[in-house]
């Protein structure tokens, strides 16, 4: 099965588990978790089921396109449910025999694996999912966004689309993937992988970054604090980008780091309180 | 009577949490049961990673009948003379709900009241297993709890059904909006499978057809006896490390160990590094070659269920494997291009305890620290050298790539890479050991510098800590500064030798602080106390009763090095009848002491008055000139032996003469020679500590 075709199967299988098919949020993130259609949509009472596609950029995972398993940008398939629906876990697995896995042919572990993000002070219990050793899947129930508690829940299942393409298509190497039958995923990648590299380990400038962080930042509190949520969101998004890029770089220090995340914090802190503010004048 | 079941069928469980979840359901049913009269046969706990079960045999139908008596108003006031029933009768009987037939009258110390004589009859157990089942689980305790649903219950990991049977009856245990039935799942194959249980034998019978293996041992048989003989076909052995076991097997309902190859060239790469890779990522079993000398490109994965298309499985863990070792390689390979010392600089950059400043900081001043217990302990040239080029060095690996991803081998890396680099072999092994014991029980330093490294390491954090006013308590420790002095303890208990200048090596640290930052304030003697306290604990778990504990924590805190070898001849010679001796004198002497008053001005023979008081400090002094060099050489069971021939004089003295003589200049030389006495009983133990059967 190549990429696209499996990128088609999950949506079509989501789709009819009642999912809102959604395109990829257009800025740089870290995580599917960053994008609005999850972190914002996580806050308050309404009900939402959404899946997506979404690139993700970690500048220090980046390996100029050479090591056969890292990159600077990975695809994730991101699923958001809240309320969880009861059987969460069994339709998952449902989702992988979509994919053509004979389930008791191979072995499925679910381990522990716990996340939490200081910028965006969330706190999620859960699970890696391994397929044969190898993680395909993080599975989390969100317990906590922007500081609050969460109720309902939410339960988010991220599939990490390149290892589980390599597994499909036995492949010791992510740009021998098939993208299309035609069209290799080095074809496509490994030229932008490496100009990524070469930008974030050696040419980016770390002092032009530092200002535009500020600007951002600056910009982005000021939007929120008029309550515009969605354009002011924007700009967390790019703080955090640039803050991963100087973070690659080992540019941060201790002081900067602790002071860097607190400002992002307090912008995602902004966001929280206009989702939930929003959501009261409604009821 | 019938046998009960409960099993609470969950989403994965963490794996290193599932015994203890087991033996906290297994205890807290025990507890809850308690409080009824209610007669059982023994509770019983099981689980995997996807369930938890109680059972317990033979079950009485009901609770046994109890019989309470209320007493009630005194006769005369509740009955007239003529038999009227007056009004506190009636409302006796009517609060408790009395009828006429539960009335006796009682005599109760000449007294006649009126009793309500109750019978009560036990309450149905399926009702009582209902209710403990349900308070057993909610008081059970994980240090991470999560809320899945609507409910907001919160437990370790979501429940999806429970099963509660008494008998063939199910009890209605309701939990997170979920109703107990009588049926479970077995082993997920490619999809749930249903079963419906008739009784809680069929239960036991049913599940091991669904390849469910319940019981933690038996998983733990099956990976052992599999594991060494796949070892074995390769000439290799497997340390089967029982934590990291229990890990593994609780990630399993039905374990099938298999064999894996790395068919790669990884001689570039230290064992340490695919140790690693194989326990942490793979979570799987490295082997090593027969003799010990180093790793084999092996390792033993166990699958989460049975045997079928294990070579897919197989394939698989393989794969994960090469990907995870080129990885290592990179990064070794990166690491390889600096060299350690230039990291010393960005450590700069690393915080170490918050208002601590950064591992920069603590770098320079374990390394004045260093300089000072080389001239303390009158360590030789080579030795000075290694242990302050191991202090600067050993934090250097914090910002290796290797450490970064498999963070328990620091130290282990830095020594790799010193070596590596061309430092001398102390040097290498003193960074290794810097960080030992990372946990109790672990292994203590060998060498003499990396003891004391990790002695000062430990010191320098514990020191700044309690400086700053960082606080911890055993449910609250970020830093792990209790483990820190579990650490120091070890090491100081083991250490060796007469006494270590531990007090001084305190100050010292206090002082390298406050030359840095004149804002922190404390004293030693608060760090004194909190080493005072765990050694006692250790002692105490060590087998040392607390006594003899005691006797020995009232010693300077320096002779420290030698409390294990006390306590021990102290365990020895405590049910000596000499011994007790010792312990009798040693009190009436401290008792004298303490409730007279007079000036301490030595011994005067000239206010000798009888023999035996200078026979006395004759033996005083013999005794204190032998003393020192047994306190020297630890020869502490001659000490006792020493103190055994003291005794007999110190009787004759007593006997002899009234210490509290009237003449108050005999009197005072009388005193001045019983502290002598006192001195040497306490230059081996506080005797008067000693609790004597």
């Amino acid at each position: 099965m190549n990429f696209q075709e499996m990128i088609e199967k999950l949506e079509n299988f989501w789709k009819n588990q009642g999912c809102l098919i959604l395109p990829p949020f257009d800025e740089q993130v870290g995580a599917g978790t960053l994008s609005p259609y999850t972190f914002l949509r996580a806050i308050g009472k309404k009900p939402w089921a959404v899946a997506y596609l979404q690139p993700s950029r970690r500048p220090a995972d980046g390996r100029y396109g050479e090591n056969p398993n890292r990159l600077y940008m990975h695809h994730q398939y991101q699923v958001m449910i809240k309320p969880p629906l009861t059987n969460i876990k069994d339709i998952y697995l449902e989702s992988l025999k979509t994919l053509g896995l004979k389930l008791s042919k191979h072995e499925i572990k679910f381990i522990e694996d716990n996340w939490e993000t200081a910028v965006l002070g969330a706190l999620g219990v859960g699970w890696e999912v391994r397929l044969d050793g190898l993680e395909i899947t993080q599975f989390t129930y969100f317990q906590q966004a922007a500081g609050i508690i969460l109720n309902p829940v939410t339960v988010e299942i991220t599939y990490g689309l390149e290892r589980l393409a390599m597994f499909l298509q036995e492949k010791e190497n992510v740009f021998e993937i098939q993208w299309n039958d035609l069209i290799k995923y080095k074809n496509l990648r490994k030229k932008e992988e490496k100009e990524e590299c070469v930008y974030a380990f050696a040419e980016a400038d770390p002092s032009t970054l530092f200002e535009l962080f500020m600007l951002y930042e600056k910009e982005g509190t000021r939007i929120l604090e008029k309550r515009l949520l969605i354009p002011g969101y924007h700009f967390l998004l790019k703080c955090s980008h640039i803050f991963n890029l100087l973070d690659a770089r080992g540019a941060i220090s201790m002081a900067e780091r602790v002071q860097m995340i607190a400002r992002m914090r307090k912008m995602a802190n902004l966001s929280a309180k206009i989702v939930l503010e929003s959501e009261e004048q409604n009821e | 009577m019938s046998d009960f079941l409960f099993e609470i069928y969950t989403d994965e469980i963490p794996a290193k949490q599932i015994n203890s979840a087991i033996s906290q359901l297994k205890t807290n049913f025990e507890e809850f049961l308690k409080e009824f009269n209610l007669r059982t046969g023994k509770v019983q706990g099981f689980g995997t990673p996807r369930r938890l079960v109680i059972y317990i045999e033979q079950v009485e139908d009901k609770e046994d009948d109890s019989i309470i008596e209320i007493k009630g108003p005194s006769l005369n006031s509740a009955i007239s003379e003529n038999n009227q029933k007056l009004q506190p009768y009636l409302k006796f009987i009517e609060y408790n709900g009395l009828t006429e037939q539960e009335i006796e009258i009682k005599e109760v110390k000449g007294n006649k009241y009126v009793f309500g004589i109750k019978k009560i009859s036990g309450r149905a157990s399926k009702e009582i297993l209902k209710e403990v089942s349900i308070n057993a689980v909610k008081s059970l305790n994980f240090p991470r709890m999560m809320r899945w649903n609507e409910t907001n219950m919160e437990f370790i990991r979501p429940i999806r059904n429970l099963l509660s049977m008494l008998g063939d009856e199910i009890v209605p245990v309701e939990l997170a909006g979920i109703r107990a039935s009588n049926k479970t799942f077995g082993f997920f194959f490619d999809s749930p499978l249903e079963i419906d249980i008739k009784s809680p034998k069929d239960y036991f019978t049913k599940i091991r057809e669904k390849y469910i293996i319940l019981d933690f041992n038996e998983r733990k048989r099956i990976v052992e006896q599999r594991a060494n003989e796949l070892a074995n076909k390769i000439n290799g052995k497997v340390i089967l490390d029982e934590e990291f076991l229990e890990e593994i097997i609780n990630m399993t309902e039905f374990p099938t160990p298999f064999l894996c190859l790395m068919d790669m060239d990884m001689s570039s790469l230290p064992d340490c590094i695919i140790e690693s890779i194989v326990k942490d990522h793979l979570k799987s079993l490295p082997i090593f070659k027969k003799d010990g000398t180093g790793i084999l490109p092996h390792f033993i994965g166990v699958r989460n269920g049975t045997s079928d298309f294990i070579e897919n499985v197989k394939k698989g863990y393989e794969r994960v494997a090469k990907a995870r070792i080129l990885d290592g390689i990179f990064f070794f390979n990166e690491d390889k291009k600096n060299r350690l010392e230039s990291n010393i600089e960005a450590l700069s950059e690393v915080a170490f305890i918050s208002n601590l400043g950064s591992l920069k900081d603590k770098t320079v001043r374990l390394v004045k620290l260093s300089e000072y217990v080389s001239s303390v302990f009158n360590l030789s040239k080579h030795e000075s050298y290694a242990l302050k080029r191991a202090a600067y060095l050993c934090k250097a690996d914090l910002l290796t790539n290797v450490v970064n991803e498999f963070p328990e081998l620091q130290g282990e890396i830095g020594s790799i890479y010193a070596e590596f680099e061309g430092e001398n072999k102390n040097v290498a092994d003193t960074i290794k050991e810097h960080l030992l014991p990372k946990y109790a029980q672990d292994k203590l330093p060998i060498s003499n510098t990396g003891k004391l490294l990790s002695l000062i390491d430990k010191v320098d954090t514990i020191v700044g800590s309690i400086l700053s006013g960082v606080e911890f308590s055993s449910s609250r420790d970020p830093y792990g500064l209790r483990r820190t002095i579990g650490g120091i303890v070890e090491i100081l208990l083991n250490m060796g030798g007469e006494s270590i200048p531990i007090r001084e090596i305190i100050e010292q640290s206090i002082k390298i602080y406050l030359e840095e930052n004149a804002n922190l304030h404390g004293e030693s003697e608060q760090i004194l106390q909190v080493i005072k306290e765990r050694t006692s604990s250790s002692l105490k778990e060590k087998g040392y009763d607390y006594d003899l504990v005691n006797s020995v924590l009232s010693l300077n805190i320096d002779l420290i090095t030698s409390f294990k070898n006390r306590c021990e001849v102290l365990k020895k010679y405590k049910r000596d009848e000499n011994f007790k001796l010792i312990i009798q004198t040693h009190k009436r002497v401290r008792n004298l002491i303490s409730k007279a008053e007079f000036s301490i001005e030595g011994v005067k023979k000239e206010f000798f008055v009888d023999e035996s008081e200078n026979k006395l400090y004759q033996m005083i002094v013999e005794t204190e000139e032998l003393l020192a060099d047994l306190l020297k050489t630890k020869d502490y069971e001659a000490i006792i032996h020493l103190l055994y021939l003291l005794i007999p004089e110190v009787t004759k003295f007593f006997e002899n003469v009234l210490v509290m003589d009237k003449h108050k200049a005999i009197r005072n030389n009388r005193l001045n020679l019983l502290v002598e006495l006192k001195e040497i009983f306490e230059s081996f133990a506080d005797f008067s500590e000693i609790v004597i059967d």
